[in-house]
């Protein structure tokens, strides 16, 4: 096995009484494709927004590359290497497109000329032709590709991708596979969140499953499919 | 000079009665900015019309500012209704734009308070009533009924909007709506309809609260600049949106104020009320009552 | 930054021009009204760099103004420096309270940091009413020289002063929308929590905006004292100056640097021109209608009015 990318060990995270996160161990090895499932309010967003700096964890921590970062505010966890996709899609919409990718590019991906990079990742998510278009014109798949292309722009080591096929034709979702496939083979490692188990079954070398902020199974996919506890969250009774 | 036991009683007495003030003055920014996150920086400019209005009612027929009102309040009510319309249609409903949401609000404050000067000029202006002048001694410790009575009234205001939000079923879907609008929605109610009733019932309280600003003290019409930072201090500090914590907080600053007032000179105490805010901020924003 | 300076050229090469004008013109009542005028535009262009770019809505400008005022006053009464000499003093006391303010709320939700400033004006004031070596609340006065070199009087003086420090505020301020920085800004005022995942970091970021918009309205005040030779505290705190600054860009457009430069010429002027029929407090209705009606209704203001016609007008005939 490649060695692990992200660590993080015993994360806890509370809000007010509620319980959110229960020492969950998450880790992600170099190239590889993670699912993480759940039902609704089991803590994925939850574990995601702790991984890269929109909530701060309780307890516990998180080591990307060797070095420990959940104490370091978001735009510096983007700057070493994580980037994510927002579940509802956050746009620039003073924006066009474009200025999205170049936004990203300028501040995390470390390039100097923004207008160099941009057309190529464009061009990559199949938004090219819309580059000079505002943002706020784009369709729910639109907007899913340029959450795509401006986490890319960040040049992660590791992507989460938060549910960005939700609410997609299955023409599209085979689309965005595709995608987040070519930008694996890349060599990038990627998280994938998302309920449409055949996009999940077909993605994922290792699956996670959090039930009420625990993790109740982690291993391959055929296993924790069958896995009885996995089953009874998922079915109920 | 040192500090006498009848100066710091005294002291403790009229901030207590202050603070009576400061929460009925608060009150309605503790619904439309603590329950419905609608910032409206002109809520004391309303209160201050309210003041005018009892002056008015006080100056040519003789009423009593308390009773005038209450008779005025569904007119503010009204009033309220019609700003959260224009509010909501203009910036709410397409989401997001709170800068110029901010700037309607600080408009309105500006309209209201210039509006208030060309009517009435700059000068000071206050009421006449039985209640202005005497006062109740407990040996050292003087208690004005000027003071006292505002203070009992808001206390009976502040009651009656906590009765109304735990009992009532639009309170409690007021408090709904303070929660998580989603919620609410699954439940068939309105979320845009209940908003706008508690956002004119907080503009209401500030024909009310008009009033008993007027029994304690003479205004003009810039006087709102002073309750900006009380209102939001004691919002803040209450915990965004809790009617005891309004009151708490509303009784903190007053005290304060008073302290201020009586060992270092009454032009500081205006600076309290930032001082106050700008601590709650950085040290608890949750505030006192919050979680 | 060559594109800059070329921009920086023609900019003076117009204040050359309005000077050449006024020059031509020369009364006194020109400089007059033209210094108040270009006051705002100093004014409105620092509130728009935080407010237009950054999306964070100051109400305290007047406070920020009055540092400069003041730190006049005191340089007045101490070291008697001339006014160029003062200026970088009173824009660095007043960019300082800008990083205060803005380190002390701007962790929290924006609208934290609207109300202080809000406050900030209030508590400013009674801290001036209560320091009587600048006068107190009784105000003092400030003898500014009779003559000054090379120019007629010194209300010219302070008018080309002012024209100087007008042309470079616009300068800065199209230099920062333009700049990484100005785009990072932008992407605050979009989305703050995407502007993070981007890798904008937002903290700092607006805590560099506060700062330039405070330096820059405290430079705007520097000059005052001379002005109007006599200084009180309520003249200084006027929610006039706090009202102006911010409709001046909302109803100009904030979006560009051409935005409160519109504003600030026509609203300014308007003013000037209606003191003379209507009184000072009519003038101040005036400005609070126009701010309600322009951001209900035209939320980009004149330059999203000017656009708006333009493709209009383009489409009709394409």
């Amino acid at each position: 096995m490649a060695e692990a990318i992200l660590t993080a060990t015993k994360i806890d995270k509370r809000f007010g009484g509620f319980i959110a996160l229960d020492g969950v161990d998450f880790t992600v090895a170099a190239g590889e494709r993670v699912g993480l499932l759940g039902p609704n309010g089991s803590g994925k967003s939850t574990l995601v927004n702790c991984l890269t700096g929109a909530l701060r964890n309780d307890g516990g921590e998180v080591v990307l590359l060797g070095r420990r970062i959940d104490r370091l505010p978001t735009h510096q966890r983007i700057r070493r290497g994580i980037a994510r996709t927002f579940q509802v899609p956050r746009p620039f919409a003073s924006m066009t497109v474009r200025e999205n990718v170049e936004i990203a590019l300028l501040y995390a991906g470390g390039a100097t000329a923004a207008g160099n990079e941009a057309p190529a990742i464009l061009d990559q998510v199949g938004l090219l032709q819309k580059a000079d278009q505002s943002s706020r014109s784009l369709t729910q798949v639109d907007l899913r590709k340029l959450e795509l292309a401006r986490a890319m722009a960040a040049r992660p080591r590791l992507l989460i991708a938060d549910e960005v096929m939700a609410g997609l034709s299955t023409a599209e979702v085979d689309e965005i596979l595709a995608l987040l496939l070519r930008l694996n083979e890349s060599g990038v490692s990627i998280v994938m969140i998302e309920h449409i188990m055949y996009a999940v079954m077909k993605f994922a070398q290792r699956i996670c499953v959090l039930v009420a902020g625990r993790k109740i199974a982690d291993g391959d996919p055929q296993a924790v499919i069958r896995d009885p506890e996995v089953e009874r969250a998922y079915l109920g009774e | 000079m040192g500090v006498t036991i009848d100066l710091l009683l005294n002291a403790i007495a009229s901030g207590i009665l202050l603070g009576g003030l400061y929460a009925a003055v608060s009150l309605g920014v503790s619904i439309s900015f603590g329950m419905l996150d609608i910032v409206n920086i002109a809520h004391p400019a309303f209160v201050i019309l309210g003041s005018f209005v009892a002056y008015i009612a006080n100056t040519t027929l003789g009423a009593d500012p308390l009773l005038t009102s209450i008779v005025v309040a569904p007119v503010f009510y009204a009033l309220g209704a019609l700003v959260f319309q224009v509010y909501y249609v203009s910036f709410e409903r397409h989401g997001r734009d709170s800068l110029r949401g901010l700037a309607f609000f600080f408009g309105l404050m500006f309209i209201t308070e210039v509006g208030l000067i060309l009517v009435f000029g700059v000068d000071y202006r206050s009421v006449q009533t039985a209640y202005i002048g005497p006062s109740l001694n407990f040996g050292e410790v003087g208690i004005p009924l000027r003071l006292l009575v505002p203070c009992v009234a808001s206390l009976a205001l502040l009651a009656t909007i906590q009765l109304f939000l735990r009992r009532s079923f639009t309170g409690r879907a007021i408090l709904a709506v303070a929660q998580n609008q989603v919620a609410l929605q699954f439940q068939g109610a309105d979320p845009i309809r209940i908003r706008r009733i508690a956002f004119a019932l907080s503009i209401a309280t500030a024909a009310i609260a008009g009033a008993l600003l007027i029994i304690i003290q003479p205004i003009e019409p810039s006087v709102d600049r002073d309750y900006i930072g009380r209102v939001f201090a004691v919002c803040v500090l209450g915990g965004m949106g809790s009617i005891p914590g309004t009151l708490l907080a509303g009784l903190i600053l007053g005290i304060a104020e008073s302290f201020t007032a009586t060992f270092y000179g009454p032009s500081w105490a205006p600076a309290v009320s930032f001082g106050l805010l700008l601590l709650t901020l950085a040290i608890r924003p949750a505030g006192l009552l919050g979680r | 930054m060559r594109r800059h300076i070329g921009f920086l050229l023609a900019a003076l090469a117009v204040a050359l021009l309005v000077y050449l004008g006024t020059a031509w013109i020369g009364n006194d009542y020109v400089y007059f009204a033209g210094y108040v005028v270009l006051q705002y535009v100093v004014l409105a262009t620092a509130w728009n760099i935080l407010g237009g770019y950054t999306g964070y809505v100051n109400f305290g400008s007047a406070a920020f103004f009055a540092v400069g005022v003041y730190t006049t006053v005191v340089i007045h009464k101490t070291l008697a420096l001339p006014v160029p000499a003062i200026l970088p003093l009173g824009g660095l006391l007043a960019g300082i309270l800008g990083l205060g303010m803005g380190y002390l709320t701007l962790r929290l939700r924006g609208v934290f940091f609207s109300i202080a400033t809000l406050a900030l004006a209030i508590v400013l004031n009674s801290m001036i009413v209560n320091w009587s070596f600048v006068g107190g609340g009784r105000g003092a006065y400030v003898i500014r020289p009779r003559e000054i070199a090379f120019f007629t009087s010194y209300v010219q003086y302070l008018f080309v002063l002012m024209l100087v420090l007008a042309t470079l505020a616009v300068w800065i301020a199209r230099m920062v929308e333009r700049s990484r920085l100005g785009r990072g800004l932008a992407a605050i005022r979009d989305d703050e929590l995407a502007a993070e995942a981007a890798g904008v970091p937002t903290l700092k970021l607006k805590l560099i905006a506060t700062t330039l918009s405070g330096f820059m309205m405290g430079v705007a005040g520097v000059p005052l004292p001379y002005f109007v030779t006599y200084v009180e505290p309520s003249g200084t705190f006027s929610l006039g100056y706090a009202v102006n600054a911010m409709a001046m860009p909302l109803i100009g457009g904030t979006t560009s640097w051409l935005g409160p430069l519109i504003g600030a010429l026509l609203l300014g002027t308007l003013q000037q021109v209606a003191t003379v029929t209507l009184s000072a407090t009519v003038n101040l209705l005036i400005v609070g209608i126009l701010l309600v009606l322009f951001v209900t209704l035209a939320p980009d203001g004149i330059l999203g009015l000017g656009r708006a016609i333009v493709r209009r007008v383009r489409r009709r005939d394409g």
